[in-house]
């Protein structure tokens, strides 16, 4: 099967490509070349006048695992009005915020988006994590896997142990796991919980273990920099959304010691607490320290205004948080030493200073981190709005005039205590294409995705062009997955499975011994039936693997 | 997954007979009779070793009527039933992973209405959170962190026979705790105390099960300092709560716990929201989770798996192209009895035991080999059972850990997946 777009204007920031009209051939799965002469040309499309994308990659998004079933569980509500009756998808669905598995797939699709990461797989709930990725439709998929404030590592960290043991049990993890990176959330502080501490600083010692974050921060960052993992340590940073929680923000950075560490929803972590609401911006610090700092990365987690559940594995704040529910009702839960959940709903309000200026900080941030390849745009769904919301926050941050608009509809003092209003800049289509494709691609080390070069697997969006940047992005002409169209006029055209990514770090398998041995006498499942293998995977779950180099580097 | 099905001994083998998912079986195979050798409990042993009728055997036969015949005739015959059903129920739903994906695929393209076996039991925890959430642990985190157990109800030791065992009576915790040392606190009409090796302590307030709510409300007021006007609450003087209190206070991880399905009295529901609440209200100062506990015939298996795919665990309409779910309208009980339904679809898989109920409504049945219906159904389909004829996936009661099954023989029984699918393929 041969396909020809044809003329389209191309962006394809990996290449250097910048708006210019090419044709690209699509040969069964791939982008190839230009055929030879006499090769027929199956299907051509005629993309004159029409954007062309790799297809989009968000590399945090809450779409599996426990966490979004408990939410679920708990807001009925959510599913009531949403879609309408006469949604003609394959199959039906409901809820934004917190939406079917098999919605949630077409929904990516019809925003040109191919693959999706959820970024929080509790390893023993790694299995759940997969099957909901499996049952996501068109999408491929790939898991970050939790740690830090398991006891193995905890445990680890306390007795002294050497670098190479904690790389050993990182890497078996992720084989366990069929992870493709590793997450840190509140480092120590879902521990800590459990031992009744409500509060954990970057460098106080957590209790039993008597480990301070910062020191899982950074040993967990070199374990993944000596085994060669595309993806930096994705850190969820202590302290989310306490006013203030800016400081511990750029400590966390300086933790890693220049090793590469992506700070994740960093909106939620760049709060002062100046003026009369005790709380304010300090995007500019948290911006301005990205700039300096080559090795750091972030997705900003922006928030939108209306409904929404914020779920996360920090149990310590969301249970402090749980006085704002909106329903009011929440659910907490520690899980198997291992980590735990806290899902609360939330109405974020306009009219409301703290809620207005989340918004403010969230755009702040994007507008003064200057280089695109270090910065991803994420709502941390459906922490700060639901990914559908995506479209919306392309076109504020691509449209100043459109921004300005927004700003004077809001709590009227956010214009003043904010740098927002002084902002001009305007994301170029170019430079989107880096946030949404190329960037996130580059972080975790995909070499066939992102881009639209010959080699790259063929997932590629076709956009009408349109001032409203939002209706552009809403409504691709064409999404293909894999080289086949899934998508047309931004309805779901075909449905096709996607696949994991994984990596599959080199370790001593010496480890595994004292883990089997560690299971049995703690835990309540078997080593053996802990692991997830690859057969499970592809035959099982139904989300077959696909791995991503890794290049182990020596110890610095 | 092992799939080596000669005679043999399997290790680490999950049991799928009750919610705790233990999976430290040792399983020996002969000549297709199974027999658990090492760990296990008699509930577990039974759902083994049940015998696979021969070959020859009417109900090792796809049956029409109550006449054998060939797979392809049921399933022609299935599918006509279906195509030809204005309201069609799928009920039972004991099934696994896989079974689960595949009921909700077909009922998604048919319309159907959507009920577990065990839907009842399930709603009194489920309204409970979708009205006010919980805070709830897992079975690792009670065996290593808990201090003090208060069990609600009728006990927990005779549908999760190894609770005890595994999870309070362990040997050792993470943590370098005396295991010999928790505290166990019986609340209702629960014989535990037989089963428990070494609890240093075990305090028991007999009650009937439609009291348990009352003490749970009267904890919680005096865990929120609150003084009750009455000395007596369903017969327990008021100072014993108030010391009772006074330890949930000072534990270091205390863990409520009950199983729903025992619950079973109008508005149970409420009962389970005053120990989620009591639990919540601990939280203000110390520790406590709460601990669902139950689970049978793959019920948090489906739950899940339906929760994820169309928002709702059980009760629920795929009529109209939007999920929809209403406990009392969806209860499949109510829809045979009133005849609303005008089509059974039931699937157990794992229990012969787990019948259709008895209707005038016509049934399509996937039972385990061997289960003989008390009247022949329209169609009867014999399915191999998860976890030992074939290999799939279960949930645990605390829904956060997946066990795989493994085929454990060759019975050369279709699953419910694969028999969905062909039947799928008839319509
Ligand atoms: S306690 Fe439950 S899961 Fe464990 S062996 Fe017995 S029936 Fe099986
Ligand atoms: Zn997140």
């Amino acid at each position: 099967m041969l396909i020809k777009l044809t003329a389209g204007t191309v962006y394809d920031p990996a290449n250097g490509v910048d708006g210019e009209v090419r044709d690209i051939y699509i040969r069964d799965n791939h982008i190839v070349g230009t055929p030879s002469a006499d090769e027929k040309i199956d299907t051509e499309y005629d993309l004159r006048g029409k954007v062309v994308m790799a297809g989009a990659i968000d590399l945090h998004t809450h779409i599996g695992g426990g966490k979004v079933n408990i939410a679920r569980t708990l807001l009925p509500e959510f599913c009531r009005s949403e879609p309408g009756e006469n949604d003609t998808r394959p199959r039906s669905g409901c809820s934004r915020a917190t939406p079917s598995t098999l919605l949630a797939g077409y929904r990516y699709a019809e925003m040109g988006y191919t693959s999706a990461f959820e970024p929080a797989v509790l390893p023993v709930n790694a299995r759940q994590a997969h099957m909901e990725m499996a049952d996501t439709p068109i999408l491929d998929t790939g898991g970050y896997a939790m740690l830090g404030n398991d006891d193995f590592l905890l445990r680890m960290l306390s007795t002294g142990a050497e670098q190479q043991l904690i790389n050993d049990y990182v890497a078996w993890i992720l084989h366990a796991t069929q992870c493709v990176g590793i997450k840190v959330v509140n480092p120590g502080g879902i521990s800590a919980f459990k031992f009744n501490q409500r509060k954990l600083d970057l460098d106080e010692t957590t209790p039993y273990y008597n480990v301070t974050p910062r020191s899982i921060v950074s040993r967990l960052s070199q374990a993944l920099y000596e085994l060669g993992i595309p993806h930096p340590l994705h850190v969820h940073a202590s302290n989310l959304g306490v006013p203030g929680n800016f400081r511990t923000t750029l400590d966390t950075m300086e933790a890693a010691a220049g090793l590469p560490l992506h700070l994740t929803h960093i909106q939620f972590h760049s709060y002062g607490t100046e003026g009369d609401h005790r709380f304010s911006s300090a995007a500019a610090e948290i911006a301005e320290a990205i700039n300096a700092n080559h090795n750091i990365s972030a997705d900003v987690g922006q928030i939108m205004f209306g409904q929404t559940v914020t779920l996360s594995a920090d149990t310590m704040h969301q249970h402090a948080n749980h006085q704002h529910a909106h329903p009011n009702k929440w659910v907490c839960t520690d899980i198997e030493c291992e980590g735990g959940c806290g899902v609360v709903p939330f109405r974020y309000r306009d009219k409301n200073f703290v809620n207005a200026m989340q918004w403010a900080i969230g755009l702040e941030i994007f507008l003064m981190v200057d280089d695109p390849w270090r910065v991803f745009l994420t709502t941390d769904h459906p922490n700060g709005a639901p990914f559908t919301s995506y479209p919306h926050l392309m076109r504020l941050l691509m449209d100043r005039s459109f921004r300005e608009e927004m700003l004077l509809q809001i709590h009227p003092e956010v214009a003043a205590h904010s740098r927002l209003a002084g902002l001009t800049r305007e994301y170029t289509l170019y430079e989107m294409a880096i946030m949404t494709r190329a960037g996130p691609a580059r972080i975790l080390g995909l070499k066939d995705r992102g881009h639209l070069a010959t080699g790259a697997v063929a997932d590629i969006a076709v956009y009408n062009v349109d001032k409203n940047r939002q209706r552009m992005f809403e409504c691709p002409a064409y999404v293909f997955k894999s080289g086949e169209l899934v998508v047309r006029d931004g309805d779901i055209w075909n449905v096709v499975r996607g696949n994991t990514h994984v990596v599959r770090p080199e370790f001593d398998s010496g480890i595994e011994k004292s883990l089997s041995d560690y299971f049995d006498r703690y835990h309540s499942i078997r080593i053996q039936n802990f692991r997830i293998s690859d057969d499970e995977m592809a035959n099982h779950i139904g989300s077959p693997v696909m791995v991503t180099d890794c290049i182990a580097r020596s110890n610095r | 997954m092992d799939t080596n099905t000669a005679d043999k001994l399997h290790h680490n083998i999950a049991c799928s007979f009750c919610g705790l998912c233990c999976d430290d079986l040792t399983v020996q195979v002969e000549n297709s009779q199974l027999r658990i050798t090492d760990n296990g409990c008699d509930l577990c042993q039974a759902g083994f070793s049940e015998p696979l009728p021969p070959t020859a055997a009417v109900n090792r036969q796809p049956q029409i009527n109550g006449h054998s015949c060939s797979l392809d005739d049921a399933l022609a015959r299935s599918a006509g039933l279906l195509r030809d059903s204005r309201q069609p129920l799928f009920g039972g739903l004991g099934t696994d992973v896989a079974g689960a994906r595949a009921t909700l695929q077909l009922a998604d393209r048919i319309g159907a209405i959507v009920d577990h076996m065990n839907s009842a039991a399930m709603m009194r925890n489920i309204l409970a959170v979708q009205d006010s959430g919980w805070m709830t642990t897992t079975l690792t985190e009670v065996r290593n962190h808990v201090d003090l157990m208060v069990v609600f109800g009728n006990g927990i030791a005779e549908r999760t026979p190894r609770f005890y065992e595994r999870f309070f009576n362990n040997a050792e915790s993470m943590f370098g705790h005396d295991t010999r040392q928790r505290e166990l606190v019986l609340i209702g009409a629960s014989n535990d105390n037989e089963l428990v090796q070494n609890s240093s302590r075990i305090t028991r307030f007999p009650c009937a099960p439609e009291q348990l709510g009352t003490i749970a409300m009267a904890l919680r007021s005096l865990v929120n300092g609150k003084s009750l006007q009455t000395e007596n609450i369903a017969g327990i003087p008021q100072s014993q709560l108030l010391e009772l209190v006074q330890r949930l206070r000072d534990a270091r991880y205390s863990v409520v716990t009950w199983n729903s399905s025992e619950l079973d009295f109008p508005h149970a529901e409420l009962t389970v929201q005053a120990c989620c609440e009591l639990v919540k209200d601990i939280n203000i100062e110390s520790r406590c989770s709460a601990l669902p506990l139950g689970g049978s015939n793959g019920d948090h298996t489906f739950a899940q798996v339906a929760t994820w795919q169309t928002g709702y665990a059980s009760r629920f309409s795929l009529a109209s192209r939007k999920p929809h779910f209403d406990p009392l309208l969806f209860d499949g009980e109510r829809l045979l009895s009133e005849q609303e339904a005008d089509l059974l679809l039931w699937i157990s898989a794992f229990d012969t035991r787990r019948k259709p109920p008895l209707s005038a409504v016509p049934a399509i049945v996937l039972g385990r080999a061997g289960m003989q219906c008390e009247t022949s159904p329209e169609v009867f389909i014999p399915v191999a059972t998860p976890g030992i004829d074939h290999s799939g996936h279960i949930f645990r009661c605390d829904s956060i850990a997946v066990l795989p099954l493994q085929s454990l023989r060759a019975s050369g029984l279709l699953s419910v997946a694969a028999i969905l699918q062909a039947i799928t393929e008839h319509l």
